[in-house]
């Protein structure tokens, strides 16, 4: 089904309802008229003719008018009498006199009889005002039917535009509405009930809503942080038994093993937490942060870290990109972005980071293109990063979200190029 | 208005296919012998002093046959592929009376004395009567008087 604005529909249907109706109405309205108006006209020309029969009763002299004259009717005597005296009226052309012009006329024709004689009887009665003030009935009726129509038409586009308005502030809101922005919904008042009950239940809903996502948003953060404690304590103890001297390679072997299988929950959990924190709002400070200096010490610190990895990072500054945002995300924010390129890079690569007044592009190379829908996710990772978290870029997102300002933007041209923007 | 589009097409395709059917409808000029004989029986009883001018045939809606006589005086004859009288048309002068149902004639005479018939069309439920005072009657199958056509 194709879809419709809800105004071109009922234009729709309402156009067409109202030029039928008003078109049927118009056209009986007309013929009504005409039928009176030759009413009136018929009846005139019966009492014309009853005159003009009982003053030739007594008149003789009446009978001999042969043609038309200012009496408006003829008589001619007729042989025999074999007639019937019936009276028919009807429309017809007259030439009066001589004149020679045709005028439009409603014409009686019967036959009488006085004594034996039968004679015919036409009386006319001239319908030229009467055609004229029909057809200008017609022209106004016309021009009335347009005025009509169109005036309907206005006042309705008026009255729904003003009708739906609040139907629009509604639907406007609901486009910008996001459940993890608290409280963002707010009420439109309109004077139409159903629209006011349709708000109030939205209310609602994104009310119930907001207070699940809430309650489940702290689930996981508690989760996470009550995690804590029993993973360091399992690391520590495994630091401990890796120091024994007495139990044997193979079991130090598998000791390893779990050593960095925990090694990795506790970097999971702390992403985590992380995550809960970042979108809790628990980073409410905010300072202006000069990132050229940020993201030198964080490679430097990378580097330092991560020796088996030897990808190789270069830093191209054209420019000194400086935002104003807390401290501690913008750091987590870049070693995030830096760490994500350094994990998913082959060794002996070269990964760029090119600083500019308002950007900063993080290119790595690869072979295939990442789902820019996906690639934020938690917890989307693509087959051959195992020791990822696969958490890093969705807390970069979480972070770009807490700041409207900011915006990050994943595309592929032949390398990897995740670009933080500050928008205008 | 790509919808407007579609019924312009349509409507632009009827026409054509009107003309087409029009264009169709050709004439061909006959011998009086070639007419039905229900139609010669019926010129040389009601139209004998008449002179013949030309007899044509036309083909309507590709199949229905439809016959013309025109006389001298531009009176002229339809008759349908049985060859009936379908119309005769006097040109505002009196016709022939002779095939005219009585009653018609009769309701004529007694009620319009002073005019004569300049023309009668048979259709399927009624007749069409023209007098030569420009009156039109309609009369039923059976020459019972209906009303005056104005």
């Amino acid at each position: 089904m194709k879809e419709r604005t809800l105004k071109y529909y009922t234009y729709r249907y309402l156009l067409i309802a109202v030029l039928i109706i008003i078109a049927i109405w118009a056209a009986s309205f007309y013929w009504l008229i005409i039928k009176e108006v030759y009413d009136t006209i018929d009846k005139s020309l019966n009492n014309s003719k009853n005159r003009i029969i009982a003053n030739a009763k007594i008149d003789t002299d009446i009978l001999n008018t042969r043609e038309f004259g200012i009496g408006n009717f003829m008589i001619t005597p007729l042989p025999g009498e074999d007639y019937s005296e019936n009276i028919h009226i009807y429309s017809t052309q007259v030439n009066i006199g001589k004149l020679g012009n045709e005028y439009p006329a409603r014409m009686l024709q019967t036959i009488f009889h006085i004594n034996n004689q039968y004679f015919q009887l036409e009386v006319y009665a001239s319908t030229l005002e009467d055609d004229e003030f029909l057809q200008n009935l017609l022209l106004s009726l016309i021009v009335l039917y347009f005025s009509i129509v169109i005036s309907i038409i206005f006042i309705n586009y008026f009255v729904l535009d003003k009708a739906l308005r609040p139907f629009y502030a509604i639907l406007k809101k609901l486009k910008i509405y996001r459940i993890d922005k608290s409280n963002n919904y707010l009420s439109v008042q309109s004077p139409i009930k159903e629209f006011n009950e349709l708000d109030v239940e939205l209310y609602g809903m994104t009310q119930r809503n907001e207070k699940i996502y809430n309650y489940q948003k702290d689930f996981i953060g508690n989760a996470a942080h009550e995690l804590q404690t029993p993973l360091s304590i399992i690391s520590n103890k495994i630091e401990l038994l890796m120091e024994d001297e007495n139990i044997s390679f193979s079991i130090a072997e598998k000791i390893n093993e779990v050593y960095l299988a925990v090694y990795r929950l506790k970097n999971l959990n702390k992403s985590l937490l992380t995550l809960a924190k970042i979108s809790s709002g628990q980073f409410p400070e905010k300072k202006l942060i000069h990132f050229n200096p940020l993201i030198h010490s964080i490679v430097e610190n990378l580097t330092e870290l991560s020796d088996f990895k030897t990808a190789h990072i270069q830093i191209i500054e054209n420019g000194n990109f400086d935002f104003s945002m807390n401290e501690e995300l913008a750091h987590i924010l870049i070693f995030n972005l830096i760490k994500n390129a350094v994990t998913h890079s082959e060794k002996q690569t070269v990964i760029k980071i090119l600083i500019e007044k308002n950007s900063i592009y993080i290119q790595n190379p690869g072979k295939q293109k990442l789902d820019e829908q996906m690639i934020f996710k938690r917890f989307y990772k693509n087959n051959q990063s195992k020791s990822s978290t696969g958490l890093g870029l969705s807390i970069v997102e979480t972070i770009i979200q807490l700041y409207p300002a900011l915006s990050i933007q994943y595309q592929y041209q032949d390398k990897h190029i995740f670009a933080l923007r500050k928008r205008k | 208005m790509k919808k407007n589009m579609y019924y312009l097409k349509g409507i632009f395709t009827i026409t054509l296919l009107f003309m087409g059917l029009q264009l169709y409808a050709q004439k061909t000029v006959l011998q009086l012998n070639e007419l039905p004989k229900e139609a010669q029986t019926f010129i040389s009883k009601h139209f004998k002093d008449y002179q013949l001018q030309v007899i044509t045939q036309k083909t309507k809606h590709y199949f229905v046959k439809e016959y013309e006589v025109y006389f001298q005086d531009r009176t002229k004859i339809e008759f349908d592929s049985e060859g009936n009288w379908k119309e005769v048309e006097g040109k505002y002068k009196a016709i022939p009376s002779g095939f005219i149902l009585p009653e018609i004639k009769n309701y004529i005479a007694k009620n319009f004395p002073t005019t004569q018939i300049v023309e009668i069309e048979k259709k399927t439920w009624k007749y069409e009567v023209k007098l030569n005072n420009r009156l039109e009657l309609e009369f039923d199958s059976k020459g019972n008087f209906i009303k005056i056509d104005d």
